[in-house]
């Protein structure tokens, strides 16, 4: 390399940092949602962890018993009734036949829906405890926030019931913790209850004995970003709900090898 | 804090010159790579500029490719960094600390992926011991040429994701996340 080259490298460089020097990060004591303690009929769960501004956040949400018994109720088959009938009528929807044997997966799409209503008061208590933040930075926030929720498998008996290894949105609040799907369907339904724009979709990914699942919102990708271009929907971007250290639009390379490879599974939320 | 549309342009601004720093060190590097490690065999330059050897910008070419396609693949992953930590605020220091992973980043992809490729290179030419492939390529054989040429960019390929791997264990050991 030339020292001509070297220097007007050196000049754009030094031109570059200053629009770099944004905002000083300064300790803040932790932004703490204010939330209704909890009594009789509610479970209060407490999240504590490190927001996208890199400051200390908790929320508490207090959840209503009697919701949570309803939605248990409403998904999952007691053991050894796992007929198709009842199957699709407790969140599971037929997808075909595989090697003469019905397959099933969870409806993901109506547990979503289910959830909305009750989840617009809990979605509030989020973004009071991730306040001051502008609107734009909320899916960002929201993603940290779900990215440090336990990575569990749920089992795939859950209270004696057939749940396929999967938690509603509700119960995934309630156990701490979840797996990709059930993390993606929370954070799902953390960014429509409140916002009936929003639209989200889950990829399913199956390939080279890579079997995961993301969330994807409908956005223009920013620079660098990757994104899915779904015909006559538009632009989706990927979310990964999994592990922390993901922006929008980004996800590991082996998962976008997938991706792009066309190995995957659309399903719109809404 | 900034506002969406001000993120955007500024993410733009970053993003350009982080690929206007790879494009140069990529293309600028692995022409000089390419030209010391066979200084004793070719000498590219003169081959292309006076000779109008096709055989030899044709190698040189798919070189310039397969390094150039290893640092893009080195930088993608380093903006889910400058993502994650701009909500934070980005100090002077951070921001150095940054553009300094950028280019160290992607030296070592530059460095390594040169020298694997040159080395499977060296590799095929033993194994063919009886064909003198760059005295072939002085030559005019466009046959070796072009399988030469295909072969650094397979080579490329399959060390794509490892070499942007260790570029990006290499950036993210600056705990910029």
């Amino acid at each position: 390399m030339k020292k001509r080259e070297i220097r007007s490298l050196g000049i754009m460089l030094t031109a570059l940092l200053p629009a770099l020097v944004l905002a000083e990060a300064k300790p803040e004591p932790i932004n703490k949602a204010h939330v209704k303690p909890a009594h009789g009929n509610h479970l209060l769960r407490t999240f504590n962890w490190t927001g996208a501004d890199k400051k200390a956040k908790q929320v508490s949400f207090s959840l209503s018993k009697s919701r949570i018994k309803r939605e248990l109720n409403k998904f999952g088959v007691p053991r050894g009734q796992e007929n198709a009938l009842l199957l699709q009528k407790k969140g599971f929807k037929h997808i075909g036949v595989s090697k003469g044997v019905e397959v099933y997966m969870v409806n993901y799409q109506e547990v979503f829906l289910r959830n909305l209503e009750y989840f617009r008061s809990l979605t509030q208590i989020l973004y009071d405890a991730i306040k001051p933040q502008p609107p734009e930075r909320q899916l960002m926030e929201f993603l940290v926030f779900v990215q440090a929720i336990t990575y569990k498998k749920p089992p795939f008996y859950y209270n004696n019931k057939f749940i396929n290894s999967f938690f509603p949105p509700l119960i995934c609040l309630y156990e701490q913790s979840g797996d990709c799907d059930s993390k993606s369907v929370l954070l799902a339904v953390f960014l429509t209850s409140d916002n009936n724009e929003e639209k989200t979709a889950l990829l399913f990914i199956n390939h080279l004995g890579l079997k995961h699942s993301i969330l994807l919102v409908k956005r223009m990708p920013s620079p660098g970003m990757s994104a899915i271009f779904i015909k006559g929907k538009g632009y989706y971007i990927p979310l990964e709900t999994s592990s922390p250290g993901w922006a929008p639009g980004f996800v590991n390379q082996r998962i976008w090898s997938a991706i792009t490879s066309g190995n995957f599974r659309f399903s719109e939320l809404q | 804090m900034m506002e969406s549309n001000g993120l955007n342009l500024l993410s733009t601004v970053i993003y350009l010159a982080v690929i206007f720093i790879a494009a140069i060190i990529s293309v600028l590097g692995s022409i000089w790579i390419m030209a010391f490690l066979t200084r004793k065999s070719i000498q590219e330059k003169k081959e292309i500029v006076q000779r109008q050897n096709i055989n030899t910008a044709m190698v040189l070419g798919a070189f310039i490719w397969t390094v150039g396609h290893l640092c893009f693949e080195t930088i993608k992953p380093i903006m889910n960094v400058w993502y994650i930590n701009y909500p934070a605020g980005i100090r002077l220091a951070t921001g150095l600390l940054f553009f300094l992973g950028v280019i160290a980043s992607l030296l070592v992809a530059l460095v390594s992926g040169a020298l694997i490729v040159f080395l499977a290179l060296k590799l095929l030419m033993v194994i063919t011991r009886d064909i003198d492939e760059w005295k072939e390529i002085k030559s005019g054989n466009i046959a070796v040429a072009v399988v030469i040429g295909v072969t650094v960019i397979v080579l490329g390929m399959f060390i794509e994701s490892i070499i942007s791997s260790i570029s990006l264990a290499l950036f993210n050991s600056l705990n910029l996340i």
